[in-house]
């Protein structure tokens, strides 16, 4: 037993001494940093995993993938940035994963990791499939909020999750003793009513045991500890960090602090023996490495989303039946469907059943903010219709992580607005997790957010915030206008392995229109003409269709104009072959979009539209945006906040008295 | 055994780094975790320390500016 594990810790030391000879020469791109000092953790807590079980990890990560089971030649081969690397270069150091070995990532958001564990404990328990999540974190990371939410997350929901907070005294140069509240990281565990355990961290078969103990716990069902390692950090925050924090003594004094040596001294081990074995593979692995190819330029841009797939859909314009529903019918309808067709989609987010744990009828009764998920939970049970504590980090973050192990997590986050609350989630997690780890990663998660003013509803509870994520690569952005085309581009959403943000504008809630039933799908990136015109084409999507549609009425019968109102539907990826044609048959072009103008949608479609049909247009794109300030509250100041049918039309008028008159039978 | 002394590459910077100074003479005996010599990279001086223990052979002169990686001696263990 403690053969295996050591040389599980002269691998990893094996390993991180090797990378600091080869780090000096200067031919590895980036920064690295070391587990020196951590190798008992790593091994001791690996050794109760398989390799279905999952960790999440930090941006001192190599141990803990070592200890899963990665390989060394491809980890080294990402160090280098090679095609040949475990994420194909594109991660590094500080984002290796190996999701055949469970090793869904490290992270260098310190915190970053433990949420996602928390959802991929979350899958494990909703599909029943006896997996156990742990996450590696520092003491750093115990400062983070993130940390905070996802512990009482996995308190409620008793998920089966260790966290492992490798405390090694700093975080980066700040002492713990200045930095953290309390002694001990785990006391904090109290709070959230969990086991909290400190282990001597460099203490082999005190690690084994203690985390033997937490996850034989989390495995019987019985809920997640906080397990707490001292260890000290041998060497300095980075390979190279000159460590003027430390004295020249403390320095000497961590270096000698060695749980390696300690063991070596405890077992019969031909030592030698397997020290020459891992450098005879790491030989190897640095030459192949360096003789590795570098990723393909032209590949900048591959695996920022998932491949095309064929999918369930109707042609684009959807047939309407007699039926009619409303928009919170449609968005409901199309959670039903997607329920009962596949087991792995759940819904999560505040007040989405309202009353959790009050059985029914209470429970169940709200149905969220709007009601559209009402009736869901009697339907699918709280296993898949989960009420959240206001946590957004805390519970978009597990919804990531479900959702890279195994599950398809539909959340409700109430409002756009409260997005920068869960902005890491978002932007560093959910975004980048296919492209940093080189396409092993699928995030099929759809988060859903009311977006929006004119409900007097104040200048926290009414933004769109369309211009950051469309601005996001590795995001889909939808925003439907109809009760219609929301069914098919949620259920469309559901099924996509890409995450996307799906936008519900609130005037458009209660409006009602033709709703098929069933299953059906429409296509992401693809745009809709919504109303034939010839002299000019309004671009718009979700509310903003309705206010063109009103728009293009007026126009038609008060000054004999024809507007053509394109639905974009998807924002991102913005379907310019739909929006370029209509362009170039109308010449003139109008831009709808309610979110303050710089670097918005509208400023992308007007320099898109200005690229490819420059020739064709008769006036310069007009763009019609919300005012640049926050939304305000008084009614005549939101009013004169948002895009209005007054402003599309005087846009169009006063285009359409522009160059173009002057022009002489030089119409296209 | 002998071991290559190299100014190393430090954190993120990649460019050249010039020999300030040795702090142990040439055939002088080093410890590990001793200062070795100095070296300036991107405007920063920087102590190296010794990885290993033994005597310390100089192999180029103060001054000497050179990429990242560059041999500038060696440090022969005692057997």
């Amino acid at each position: 037993m403690l053969e295996g594990g050591l040389r599980m810790m002269l691998r990893i030391r094996g390993f991180e001494d090797r990378l600091l000879r080869e780090f000096a020469k200067g031919d590895m791109p980036g920064f690295v940093h070391t587990y020196h000092g951590a190798e008992p953790v790593a091994a001791g807590v690996c050794a109760h995993l398989t390799d279905d079980d999952i960790i999440t990890s930090t941006h001192r990560g190599h141990g803990h993938c070592i200890a899963k089971g990665c390989d060394l030649a491809a980890m080294v081969a990402e160090l280098y940035g090679r095609e040949t690397g475990l994420c194909r270069g594109r991660g590094g150091s500080m984002h290796i994963a190996d999701f055949g070995k469970g090793v869904l990532g490290a992270n260098a958001i310190v915190g970053g990791g433990i949420s996602l564990a928390v959802g991929a404990a979350l899958a494990a328990r909703v599909l029943g499939d006896g997996r156990v999540a742990v996450s590696f974190f520092g003491d750093g990371a115990s400062n983070q909020g993130i940390f905070h939410e996802s512990l009482n997350l996995a308190s409620i929901w008793r998920l089966p999750v260790v966290f492992v907070c490798e405390n090694n005294g700093w975080a980066e140069s700040t002492p713990a003793a200045y930095a953290t509240s309390v002694a001990d990281v785990a006391v904090r565990a109290q709070a959230y009513n969990m086991a909290g355990v400190v282990v001597d961290g460099s203490d082999y078969l005190d690690v084994l045991t203690q985390a033997g103990h937490a996850i034989d716990r989390a495995r019987r069902g019985e809920g997640p500890t906080l397990l707490e390692a001292k260890i000290t950090r041998m060497r300095g925050h980075y390979v190279g960090d000159p460590e003027q924090y430390r004295s020249r003594e403390q320095r000497r004094t961590a270096r000698s602090l060695d749980p390696v040596a300690r063991l070596v001294d405890a077992t019969d081990l031909d030592v030698e023996a397997c020290k020459a074995g891992i450098e005879a593979e790491l030989d190897e692995a640095y030459d192949a490495a360096r003789a590795a190819p570098w990723p393909d330029p032209a590949e900048v841009e591959r695996y920022v989303l998932s491949e095309d797939r064929p999918h369930r859909e109707l042609p684009v314009a959807v047939p309407a039946t007699a039926q009619g529903g409303s928009f919170v019918q449609a968005v409901h309808d199309a959670l039903a469907e997607a329920m009962r067709a596949d087991p792995r989609v759940i819904v999560l987010g505040e007040d989405i059943a309202g009353g959790a744990g009050l059985g029914a009828p209470l429970e169940g009764a709200m149905g969220g903010t709007f009601g559209v998920t009402k009736g869901l939970i009697e339907e699918f049970g709280s296993e898949r219709v989960r009420d959240t504590p206001i946590s957004e980090a805390g519970f978009v973050g597990a919804a990531v992580g479900a959702a890279m192990a195994g599950l398809r997590p539909v959340v409700d986050i109430m409002w756009a607005s409260f997005v920068p609350y869960c902005f890491d989630q978002v932007f560093n997690q959910a975004a980048k997790m296919r492209y940093m780890f080189g396409g092993q990663a699928a995030v099929p998660v759809v988060l859903r957010m009311a977006v929006g003013a004119g409900l007097r509803a104040g200048g926290q509870h009414s933004d769109t915030l369309q211009q950051i994520f469309t601005s996001i690569p590795g995001l889909k952005v939808l925003a439907p206008a109809t009760p219609a085309t929301a069914k098919g581009l949620l259920l469309r959403a559901v099924s996509d392995d890409d995450p996307v943000v799906f936008l519900e504008h609130m005037s458009l809630y209660r409006t009602r229109g033709p709703l098929p039933e069933g299953h059906y799908e429409l296509p992401i990136g693809r745009a809709a003409i919504k109303r034939r015109g010839g002299d000019v084409s309004l671009i718009a999507a979700g509310a903003g269709v309705l206010l063109a549609i009103r728009a293009a009425e007026r126009l038609a019968a008060e000054h004999q104009v024809s507007a053509e109102v394109v639905d974009l539907r998807t924002l991102s990826p913005l379907d310019m072959d739909t929006v370029g044609a209509s362009v170039r048959r109308t010449g003139r072009a109008v831009v709808i979009d309610e979110s303050p103008p710089r670097c918005s949608v509208a400023s992308e479609l007007a320099a898109a539209i200005s690229e490819a049909v420059f020739d064709r247009l008769r006036a310069p794109v007009a763009r019609i945006t919300a005012a640049n300030s926050p939304v305000p509250f008084s009614p005549p100041l939101e009013d004169a906040y948002l895009p209005s049918v007054d402003g599309v039309v005087d846009a169009v008028l006063t285009m359409s008295q522009g160059p173009e008159a002057e022009r002489t039978g030089s119409d296209p | 055994m002998t071991h290559e002394v190299i100014m190393p590459k430090t954190g993120m910077y990649e460019g050249s780094v010039t020999l300030t100074e040795w702090l142990v003479s040439d055939g002088g005996e080093v410890v590990a975790g001793d200062p070795l010599f100095v070296m300036e990279s991107d405007k920063v001086e920087m102590e190296i320390e010794a990885e290993f223990s033994g005597r310390v052979h100089q192999e180029a002169e103060p001054g000497l500016e050179a990429p990242v990686g560059t041999r500038i001696g060696a440090i022969v263990e005692k057997p």
